[in-house]
């Protein structure tokens, strides 16, 4: 079980790192992170790192997006999000959260496509 | 572990499309759906448009454009002031500032004049493009565009501030667009001059865009030549015109004949008019007094441009320095120089003309449109063909025809709006091609009366009444536009499109319009109301109202040693002076039943006698001591706001067989009810009883009373409750949108709050060795809904408070008290 997390973990640090490098260095359109994660899950699954490509990139997104979304909403005081959610009749966590998912989705699709084109075969886990 | 770069598999193929349609599905707008992966990443999207956070830093931009460097300051209130050291540069930093500000809005307001919408909504507004372009809008601007190339001063300045624009646009990355291109899905485009000729028509077109010819023509057949006069007159009796003269003047003596050629042949009898969707009442108001009625003895100019509410708001404020001109004031985005303002030694203001300069010609067209009748020959129909682009379509093709009138808006393949105009064409005086920024040039650098006339000659659509006011204690007005010489009744009726004597062939002269300067009075009135008296050597018709100018001339004349105080709380009045005229009579009327025999003592409502009502009733008492004043908390409003809507109702009856919207104005029913109240008109030929103006009066006041009382129960009579202002975003997206707010006053006081239109700008300059102002819009000063600067003026202006403008003599003055500065190199 210990080997799974670590992976997992070191999975969801990697993607992670890239999904946030990806969008700060702007000048790239909004899913210039998902070649780049695939091309890392690719990385991956030729070098025969065992993880569970979807669901580390779908916390990395989860993670990255939600978290970035949360903080930039705190520290710029946010009107923006509040007037989208007064127009959708949502609340604003809601689309926290919403950005969340987002990211987690694509990201966790594009790391799999990876894998998938590296390895034709999904994750197995190593016997403990 | 054996690293096999050659070996791929063909599974991936699977998730691989999946991630490209889920990129897609959340990079395109589907339906109503904005882009979800544009709108709501982190690093992007609409979280990063939060504008609160960013401002304090002073900002440097080498490179931009500009031949010497220009400072510009802002204020606590993001009002930039800008600094340059020539025109070039000072109207490029305008168009740079400006674009920082409102792009989207400037962007935006450029696509609705032309008539692009669809290329960002799509299909759903093509009906709407069509239009436009069938109203001219596109080819005025193209038609201007090309005057104003020919003029140095005019071209220079519009191609130093599109550059100003297209410099801030090209800096900009998508992380800073402005939220709606990210919720819409579009990008800014390039700058033209082109689309600040196209906004210049728009506002042309909102204030001179109503006419009701086809209404008063099927009025005059249907009621004849005496009703429609005493019913519809020309000149109004309780008026306070622009330009007055002896009181007692003959003004109703004035009659307009039938024109000959209006007859149920020419017209089809009874055509269902279609509500026009200009708002008639879109006017302002606008007062100078000179230094012998204010206590600093120095003018005092006041303007209150009346206009559709918006967010964000039509103007935005600045100050604009360079040698030879410090102006501040407001200017829309997407047009140079202010528009409104003072400078160090004039001001003036701007209300509308509301003259009509638009007119409909009955044409006689072949069926297959390659013809049309004029002067008894057939002559060859032009038509010009517009490309309605659409979003995710080929463009449409529309062919429009175009006559020596004008062009034909609705013909048989699309009767668009107006369907009961098919086959008219529009003869508008936007059409023809002028140069109205030369105006406002002008304006912004004059420094006496002659510079004001001389500006002012410029602005040609639409006409204007424009106020004046000099600290050499100069006061003026000048109803100022290109206005044609029409014969008595041309233009208020539809006209006959197949023959010549019925194109306009001249223009009221320079000189003849009508003006005042340094009148007797001390004081200068413009509230959208008739332009002259009777006398005027000149024929002409427009759509005047009144009732403010009326209140305003009242309050100048009683009054004197006026201060900026004063004169903030005049632009605040909430008095309806139409209701205080109409009280004494209507208290009269409801008194008299208590002695009157038999008057009206039959009608019984819900059971109880109408004698024993009025009587009884607390509001009776209330309404006879009410001042007229439409506070927020005010319910005497409320109820005479009923009880005048159920005496109009009741009164004009008569015309609901017609299928048209006009109806005579207030004072008309007033004079009528005072003069002739025995009359078989006011007699409802339902009850057996011959009722009087009294009766109608009675009842009237008692069905509004009930209204009242369950209004009352609800506690929902307050006029707050019932006035409410919106100020709706300009996609209407009622996120971005302040809605549903109490407000005071009414579209008859001065302060003429109504439900989405009334004083955008509030004004008031003292003139003197330096001026002092004060003035508020309902806004802010950005355009982005994610800025605390989107709508940070807007509780202040609901409460009528004004903040102080910070006029700059000097940069150093500037430096001194404004905390952030962008400089251009």
């Amino acid at each position: 079980m210990s080997l799974f997390v670590k992976s997992l973990g070191g999975g969801v640090l990697l993607c992670s790192t890239v999904i946030l490098l990806s969008g700060l260095i702007g000048g790239m359109p909004w899913w210039a992170f998902a070649p780049l994660l695939g091309l890392t899950g690719v990385v991956l699954g030729k070098s025969g790192w065992q993880l569970p490509s979807f669901l580390a990139g779908f916390l990395s997104g989860l993670l990255v997006w939600g978290g970035m979304e949360g903080y930039y909403a705190l520290s710029l005081h946010d009107i923006a999000l509040h007037r989208l959610a007064a127009q959708f009749s949502l609340p604003v966590w809601l689309l926290i959260v919403g950005s969340g998912i987002t990211g987690a989705v694509v990201a966790g699709l594009a790391l799999f496509t990876g894998k998938m084109i590296a390895t034709g075969s999904t994750w197995n886990i190593y016997p403990d | 572990m054996k690293f096999n770069v050659f070996k791929w598999n063909l599974q991936g193929l699977f998730p691989l499309i999946a991630l490209v349609i889920v990129i897609l599905a959340l990079s395109l707008q589907l339906g109503k759906v904005p882009p979800m992966g544009v709108l709501l990443n982190p690093f992007l999207g609409a979280v990063q448009n939060n504008g609160g956070g960013r401002l304090g830093a002073g900002v440097d931009i080498p490179h931009s454009g500009v031949s010497k460097g220009v400072s510009v300051y802002f204020d606590e209130r993001e009002v930039p002031h800008i600094f340059a050291a020539n025109t070039a540069d000072l109207f490029f930093a305008q168009g740079y500032v400006t674009a920082s500000l409102r792009l989207w809005q400037m962007d935006f307001l450029s696509y609705v004049s032309a008539g692009r919408l669809a290329e960002i909504f799509g299909q759903d507004y093509v009906d709407y493009d069509r239009n436009q372009r069938r109203m001219g809008m596109l080819s005025a601007a193209e038609a201007s565009l090309s005057l104003i190339e020919k003029d140095k001063e005019a071209i220079a300045a519009l191609d130093a501030y599109t550059r100003g624009v297209n410099a801030y646009v090209g800096r900009l990355n998508i992380r800073e667009y402005p939220l709606e291109y990210k919720v819409l899905d579009y990008q800014p485009e390039p700058w033209t001059n082109l689309k600040t000729v196209l906004i210049l028509k728009y506002m042309a077109a909102t204030l001179t865009g109503y006419e009701d010819d086809l209404n008063m023509s099927q009025l005059m057949l249907a009621l004849g030549e005496d009703r429609f006069n005493a019913l519809f007159p020309s000149f109004q009796k309780h008026t306070s015109p622009v330009v007055g003269g002896a009181l007692g003047f003959a003004d109703t003596t004035f009659r307009l004949k039938k024109p000959a050629y209006l007859d149920y042949s020419f017209l089809s009898a009874g055509q269902a008019v279609q509500p026009s969707s200009y708002n008639p009442s879109l006017g302002s108001n606008s007062w100078a007094v000179s230094g012998e009625k204010t206590e600093s003895g120095y003018p005092i100019l006041a303007n209150d441009p009346h206009l559709g509410l918006s967010l964000p708001s039509i103007w935005v404020e600045m100050q604009l320095t360079a040698p030879g001109v410090n102006v501040y004031g407001v200017a829309i985005p997407g047009t140079p120089a202010v528009l409104i303002g003072f400078n160090e030694d004039i001001a003036w203001g701007i209300t509308n003309g509301a003259d009509d300069v638009r007119d409909y010609y009955k044409l006689t067209i072949r069926e297959d449109y390659k013809q049309y009748l004029f002067d008894g020959k057939w002559v060859d129909l032009p038509y010009r063909i517009e490309e309605i682009k659409r979003r995710g379509q080929r463009p449409l093709y529309d062919t429009v025809y175009q006559t020596v009138q004008g062009p034909v808006v609705s013909d048989k393949r699309f009767p668009g709006r107006r369907p009961e105009l098919m086959n008219y064409a529009l003869r508008w005086q936007l059409h023809e091609a002028s140069d109205e920024f030369l105006c406002f040039i002008r304006l912004n650098k004059a420094k006496n009366y002659q510079d004001y006339r001389d500006a002012i000659r410029y602005c040609s659509c639409p006409a204007q009444n424009f106020t004046f006011a000099c600290k050499d204690n100069t006061i003026a007005i000048t109803h100022q536009g290109k206005l044609a010489v029409k014969w008595p009744g041309q233009g208020r009726f539809v006209l006959d499109g197949s023959t010549s004597t019925h194109l306009y062939k001249k223009f009221i002269p320079e000189d003849s319009l009508p003006y005042l300067l340094n009148p007797a009075s001390h004081f200068v009135v413009s509230a959208n109301q008739q332009p002259t008296r009777a006398g005027y050597p000149y024929y002409y018709n427009g759509y005047y109202s009144e009732t403010r100018a009326n209140r305003i001339r009242q309050l100048l004349e009683r009054q004197s040693r006026f201060t900026l105080a004063k004169t903030e709380a005049m632009q605040l009045d909430n008095v309806n002076s139409f209701a205080v005229d109409a009280l004494p009579l209507l208290v009269e009327y409801l008194k008299a039943s208590a002695g009157e025999k038999g008057a009206g003592t039959g009608v019984r409502v819900g059971g109880v006698g109408l004698k024993k009502l009025i009587d009884s009733s607390e509001m009776a008492r209330s309404i006879g001591r009410w001042d007229g004043s439409y506070g927020q908390e005010d319910y005497n409003a409320s109820l005479f706001d009923l009880w005048w809507h159920f005496i109009k109702e009741y009164a004009w009856s008569g015309l609901r067989r017609f299928p048209f919207s006009a109806r005579p104005d207030d004072y008309i029913l007033l004079d009528m009810l005072r003069d002739d109240p025995q009359n078989i008109r006011w007699d409802r030929l339902e009850t057996p009883e011959k009722e009087t103006a009294g009766d109608l009066v009675r009842l009237a006041f008692v069905t509004a009373a009930d209204s009242c009382r369950r209004l009352a129960d609800k506690g929902q009579l307050n006029w707050g409750k019932r006035h409410k202002v919106n100020l709706m975003h300009l996609t209407n997206m009622p996120g971005f949108s302040w809605m549903g707010q109490s407000a005071s006053g009414c579209p008859d006081a001065i302060n003429a709050v109504s439900a989405n239109w009334g004083p955008s700008w509030r004004m008031v300059v003292q003139l003197g060795r330096r001026p002092v102002a004060a003035g508020i819009y309902a806004g802010g000063q950005s355009g982005d809904p994610g800025s605390s600067h989107y709508d940070d003026f807007v509780e202040p202006w609901k409460k009528g408070k004004y903040f102080p403008l910070s006029f700059f003599l000097g940069s150093r003055e500037a430096s001194e008290v404004c905390g952030r500065t962008l400089s251009l190199h």
